[in-house]
């Protein structure tokens, strides 16, 4: 019971060990070593282009831009595509005919 | 939308230009109160240093991202509270992997135990208790931590600590509530162990 009762009492003086406790504060020339360290960790232009471009964001944009470039060549292929299939047509019919002609096929007459 | 008072927001309108003397004012101004809080959550004077300075440099960085929504200050406590919680979480991983590499004994360094925390604003006569109760206190929740961290160290009023959290006033109330049962759960078996 005692030993329980200086537990209790030991509890609470701990529980208050923090009871008017002084505010902490940095060494000196704090902010020498805050610029120092913002000096070195502003980085050259290149390193910030290649930063801005490896952003997760940009990444994402730059793809859909691409798709969406894709998407509109695409459907304005499709849009050309019956003048390309009588072109197509065309070539077909006209070059690449593998029947060789002779000079016979053209002098005999039907009757 | 909550207004600076004016020299604050002269400060800060200066430091959007990237005015020196400003970003001086501004670190000399609130260096206390940063370094206080993160010493009070990472628990080591060096790491708090090192959080404090991370800290300015994110207000430097994201000064235009300030809107004036919350207290300059309350916006300060975020980007602290934030960077220390990173810094624990980094530091924990670190210490992970030590203890696979000496588990697997690929490293022959021998894992440190962490010294006891004497925070240097503590009383020289409760020195001993508020290590044991910093101890404690590293063994809370992350949220109840935080509340105790503002409201007891840093001494911030429930209104205060619950704005800078963005929780409710009750809420805050019941972290406090939950940390103090649990903070003394801790000491119990603390005490009961090294009394028997």
């Amino acid at each position: 019971m005692k030993n329980m009762f200086n537990i209790d009492r030991q509890v609470e003086e701990t529980m208050r060990s923090l009871d008017g406790m002084q505010s902490a504060s940095p060494g000196p020339f704090f902010y020498t070593r805050v610029m120092a360290r913002l000096e070195s960790s502003q980085k050259s232009i290149w390193e910030n282009i290649s930063a801005f471009i490896a952003r997760p964001v940009v990444a994402f944009a730059v793809i859909c831009l691409v798709i969406i470039m894709n998407t509109i060549a695409v459907v304005q292929n499709k849009e050309a595509a019956p003048f390309f299939a009588d072109q197509m047509e065309q070539v077909t019919e006209d070059d690449l005919n593998l029947a060789v002609n002779t000079f016979y096929d053209y002098e005999i007459k039907e009757p | 939308m909550n207004n600076p008072p004016t020299d604050e927001w002269f400060l800060i309108e200066q430091l959007r230009l990237r005015d020196e003397s400003a970003f001086k004012s501004i670190v000399a101004r609130w260096q206390d109160m940063v370094f206080n809080t993160a010493i009070g959550i990472v628990q080591n004077a060096e790491d708090a240093e090192d959080v404090a300075q991370e800290v300015f440099l994110q207000v430097y960085e994201s000064i235009n991202t300030f809107k004036g929504e919350s207290k300059f200050s309350t916006w300060l406590y975020r980007i602290t509270i934030t960077k220390a919680m990173d810094h624990i979480r980094r530091k924990k991983r670190k210490k992970r992997f030590a203890f696979m590499q000496n588990l697997f004994g690929s490293d022959n360094e021998t894992l440190y135990e962490v010294p006891d925390f004497n925070h240097p604003g503590v009383s020289l006569d409760n020195k001993e208790r508020a290590a044991i109760l910093f101890k404690a206190i590293d063994q809370l929740p992350e949220n109840q931590k935080i509340a105790f961290t503002l409201h007891k160290m840093e001494g911030l009023s429930y209104q205060e600590a619950s704005e800078v959290m963005n929780v409710t006033v009750s809420a805050m109330e019941s972290l406090m509530h939950r940390a103090k049962i649990n903070l003394k759960k801790y000491l119990e078996k603390y005490y009961n162990n090294s009394s028997g």
